[in-house]
């Protein structure tokens, strides 16, 4: 025991001017314990009150299985969506000045005002058969509304924030100079997007991504209107945890959101990783005078 | 390899940076365009460099019009103020950028890169990341950078201008030799007056986005050729005046004016602080040109006096350690003042 205190001593020593390391770091862990941790830490206890092989029923059922593979899936896909348009869209706010352009940035921001449910309905509305995109899809053998599409639809919309206000204050910040020595040096517009704004934004990209990616597998709201909630073709695993609850099967939704929560620890963590080795800077006490 | 621009002219938001320059950078020299903070000097860099597309007027490469030709195919070098380098390059992908940019053979690019950190003398820093780096290193990676892919001409934009004191004067002196290696027409910007006249075998003066003057160092600091020039280039001392007889007046004494001026018309003295030589005042009670030692200053070998003269108007001159030494002066001690040189502007309009 003693020798864990003093490891701990060892590795919360560090000399800096301002005080409270030890103070800040200890509220950190109380409260991220308190917040976080806590409920997760019930939803795990509470599913162990299942035996293994209920557990493993309840889990790996059909109807279970094919909530994971839409719900990962179409968070992934609706992530890599907003990592394309999220980063364009970043672009042309910061690069060009247009009439409507703070109204354009205003509007950024709505998904995360808006209510999910009512972003729900009105996607619904708009993609359904006979609404007034969905008439034209529909008419072409596209089905939005009551399919995985829909549910794509939904998990973008509500993600798209999070990768535009990540990579936007990034490129806010990024050298002119940068791009101009690159350019007299030969380096033409695709190079130098390439070769000196991608590597300085992927960071923020990275982030933007694991969070909208983050978003989209929560997501609830939006996606139970839009997707009809067919088992087995439009189920998200929220809902499925949402409608085990209903039936009183409280093991049984616990069992599904553990393996959903550790799906998405290790693929955040993942993204995470990438990030860290992407960002990856050699130590400042390393500069020579 | 020559740099000339004609009548070039550049606004931004209205505002002119830039109006109607025209100068001529020679071969294979140093040329500094001197200015002080929004004289519009960085922006006629970069319309030479093609950052900048004129509003009106003509850049010339080696005797070629290049005005139109994008800034990739004008094959200058340019340093930037802040390094600008690549921070998730190593420093030898950073020089390695414009030589892969051309799709050289790799074995030629490694060849070319050891070449120029060996000639920028960070040849054991290749693997580094430029946060490795110092201030003045990452500033000669730079260097580096802009030279690898044989530029005609290098554009230096205040390339020492973040760093340091100390820095900044070892690498003036470095700069110097490189120079004087690879012989490359280069064009400098700067408000340092001094990286200016040292570095530089001819000065343009710019002031408010035109030339005020341009020519030699020694000239431009010997023979200022405006009011501005002469304040701005060197440190000077302005006494006010008039004309009298064809001479100009200037409390009691009397300097050679430029012939044809108008007799009363308002005259500036621009006196250098070594262009004055100053004598006790011993017995006289009032001598002439007599002054009052206000304030001393030893700055290393020399002394800086600050005088008030009879007139009320205040000189400040500097002088050598051992000729303060002789003197003895304290605060408040009568001192003759002799003007040994100075340069005079005779305004024009309405004088007196």
């Amino acid at each position: 025991m003693r020798s864990v205190v003093t490891a701990i001593r060892k590795l919360t020593r560090r000399r800096g001017i301002l005080p409270g390391f030890r103070l800040t770091l200890g509220f950190t862990v109380l409260y991220l314990s308190l917040v976080v941790l806590l409920p997760l830490g019930a939803l795990v206890l509470r599913s162990m009150q299942l035996s293994w092989a209920q557990f493993a029923a309840a889990v790996s059922g059909p109807r279970a299985l094919a909530a994971y593979k839409l719900s990962f899936l179409a968070s992934l896909l609706g992530a890599l969506i907003n990592l394309v348009f999220g980063s364009l869209l970043a672009w042309v706010l910061t690069r060009y000045r247009f009439p409507g352009k703070e109204l354009a940035d205003a509007l950024v921001d709505l998904p995360f005002a808006l209510p999910t449910a009512v972003a729900g309905i009105a996607l619904t509305a708009v993609y359904a058969e006979h609404g007034f995109i969905g008439r034209h899809l529909v008419a072409n053998g596209i089905q939005v509304a009551f399919a995985p599409a829909g549910v794509v639809v939904a998990l973008t919309f509500v993600g798209l924030p999070f990768v535009v206000r990540t990579v936007q204050p990034v490129l806010l910040d990024l050298d002119p100079a940068l791009e101009e020595a690159a350019a007299v040096l030969g380096a033409g517009r695709l190079r130098i997007l390439a070769r000196v704004i991608a590597p300085a934004i992927l960071p923020a990209l990275l982030s933007g991504f694991a969070l909208s990616f983050a978003r989209a597998l929560g997501e609830y709201g939006s996606v139970v209107f839009i997707s009809g909630n067919m088992p087995l073709k439009t189920e998200i695993v929220p809902l499925l945890i949402f409608t085990r609850l209903e039936q009183y099967d409280v093991g049984g939704a616990t069992a599904i959101a553990v393996v959903m929560l550790a799906g998405s620890f290790v693929l955040l963590f993942g993204i995470h990783a990438i990030g860290m080795v992407a960002r990856r800077r050699p130590a400042r006490s390393e500069v020579l005078g | 390899m020559s740099v000339r621009v004609e009548r070039l002219s550049k606004q931004f938001a209205g505002a002119a940076a830039v109006s109607e320059v025209s100068f001529a950078a020679p071969s294979g020299a140093i040329t500094t365009l001197l200015g002080p903070s929004g004289s519009g000097k960085t922006t006629l860099l970069r319309l030479i460099a093609g950052l900048e597309v004129p509003d009106a007027g003509r850049v010339f490469l080696d005797g070629r019009e290049c005005t139109r030709v994008p800034v990739q195919k004008r094959e200058v070098g340019f340093v930037f103020q802040g390094h600008a380098l690549f921070e998730h390059l190593t420093v030898h992908e950073n020089v390695a950028f414009g030589l892969r940019v051309r799709r050289l053979p790799a074995r030629e690019v490694g060849e070319r890169v050891d070449e120029l950190l060996e000639l920028v003398q960070l040849r054991d820093h290749g693997r580094r990341q430029p946060a490795q780096l110092s201030g003045g290193q990452r500033q000669r990676v730079a260097f580096a950078r802009a030279l690898a892919t044989r530029p005609r001409v290098l554009l230096l934009d205040e390339p020492f201008g973040a760093l340091d004191a100390r820095v900044r004067i070892e690498l003036r002196a470095w700069l110097r030799r490189l120079h004087e290696k690879t012989q490359l027409t280069t064009v400098l910007v700067t408000h340092d007056q001094e990286e200016a006249l040292e570095l530089s075998e001819h000065v343009v003066v710019v002031h408010e986005g035109r030339v005020e003057q341009s020519g030699t160092p020694l000239e431009i600091y010997d023979h200022p050729a405006s009011r501005f020039v002469a304040s701005f280039v060197g440190e000077a001392n302005v006494l006010h005046g008039h004309i009298r007889d064809g001479r100009a007046s200037v409390g009691p004494h009397t300097l050679s004016a430029p012939a044809g001026v108008r007799e009363g018309a308002t005259v500036h003295a621009f006196v250098r602080p070594h262009d004055v030589q100053i004598a006790r005042a011993n017995g006289v009670a009032a001598p002439l040109a007599g002054a009052v030692v206000e304030e001393l200053s030893r700055v290393g070998g020399s002394v800086k006096v600050a005088l008030r003269l009879n007139s009320g108007e205040r000189l400040t001159i500097r002088m050598a350690k051992g000729g303060f030494d002789g003197l003895r002066l304290a605060c408040g001690d009568r001192v003759q003042v002799e003007l040994k040189g100075a340069k005079i502007f005779v305004e024009e309009g309405i004088g007196i």
